[in-house]
């Protein structure tokens, strides 16, 4: 899962990723695009498009503007969140508890009775209809 | 193409709680393929640990992953289309739907990571642990005062108590609030 829903760009998402994981990166554009891994021009694109929104800052460094990122900006504490939610989401694993063969398992619900009147009380009546219109699907498929 | 058809017509002619079971499987694999994991939640899983005694008209499964393009292309690929309403797919083979509802799997407060795994014959299918399933049916009946949610929370006690985590499930439903409601389905 990623963000493009939210931020479509790629090297936006790149770099905002970065800046969120290193909040003390400095350093000229040729020395990010290479730690962020994307092309220089898209790099400098990008990290003055976000100097110019206020979530970086720049300063010259010798003949070279180096960028920082500005942990004031008001929607920084914000776009971290974010970052690092998503973070957390990726890295979410399924861990399997417990293996059940259903064989076994049927087998052994046929050996316990249900009252009656339970099993009458398992479904509802549907107060409104369904998203899909069941009856019509069913009959197309000629199972009614 | 021709190795699904085969796959589904063979699914199609099994029992209806098989058939579902079936189908998930087939659908995990399919998925699994795309680096998504998928698991059974709702009716589905009420009809699975109950012998039937319930059943569902519709297969509820959560995707874990990046699923934005790769729904519809696992469930064209299996012949699947989606309904007029757009949330739900249809086979011509099954009697029932499948739906899609967003991750993560939750139930109260708990966002769950921890499932069973259900098999059958070469069929593997990830689903919702019953004790969570059990929670989930007591925490819609109360909160939407729907007494066939609390009866379906009964059945799967009556059905499962020999093998439920008893600890986890009275811990669960002591977070969450729910510990009278359990009790008077434990006391049964």
């Amino acid at each position: 899962m990623d963000l493009s829903f939210l931020i479509p760009s790629k090297t936006r998402r790149t770099v905002l990723a970065y800046f969120v994981a290193n909040p003390k990166a400095t350093g000229g554009v040729r020395e990010l695009a290479r730690e962020m891994g994307i092309a220089p021009q898209l790099a400098y694109r990008e990290l003055v498009n976000l100097e110019g929104w206020g979530f970086l800052f720049s300063s010259k460094r010798g003949n070279q503007r180096a960028f920082r990122l500005n942990e004031r900006f008001p929607l920084y504490p914000g776009v971290k969140e974010i970052f690092l939610s998503f973070q957390k989401e990726n890295n979410r694993t399924i861990e399997i508890v417990k293996t059940y063969d259903w064989k076994k398992l049927s087998a052994h619900y046929k050996k316990i009775p249900i009252p009656e009147e339970l099993i009458k009380g398992l479904t509802s009546k549907r107060t409104k209809p369904r998203a899909y219109d069941e009856e019509k699907l069913l009959k197309k498929k000629g199972f009614l | 193409m021709n190795h699904f058809k085969k796959e589904l017509e063979h699914i199609s002619k099994l029992p209806l709680t098989s058939q579902q079971i079936a189908l998930a499987a087939l659908l995990t694999t399919c998925f699994k393929e795309e680096n998504v994991e998928l698991v059974v939640v709702g009716g589905a899983a009420v009809q699975y640990y109950s012998e039937a005694e319930y059943v569902t008209k519709d297969l509820d499964a959560i995707l874990f992953g990046d699923t934005k393009d790769i729904i519809d292309h696992v469930m064209h690929k299996l012949g699947f289309k989606r309904t007029s309403t757009y949330r739900h797919f249809e086979h011509p083979f099954f009697p029932f739907v499948v739906e899609f509802p967003p991750c993560p799997v939750e139930v109260g407060n708990r966002h769950l990571g921890k499932f069973n795994l259900l098999t059958m014959n070469q069929y593997r299918v990830q689903i919702i642990r019953i004790e969570d399933i059990i929670m989930d049916r007591i925490i819609g009946g109360v909160e939407w005062k729907q007494e066939h949610l609390l009866n379906q929370a009964k059945l799967l006690w009556i059905k499962n108590k020999t093998i439920i985590d008893k600890k986890y499930l009275t811990q669960f439903a002591k977070e969450e609030g729910y510990l009278k409601n359990l009790n008077k389905i434990i006391k049964l």
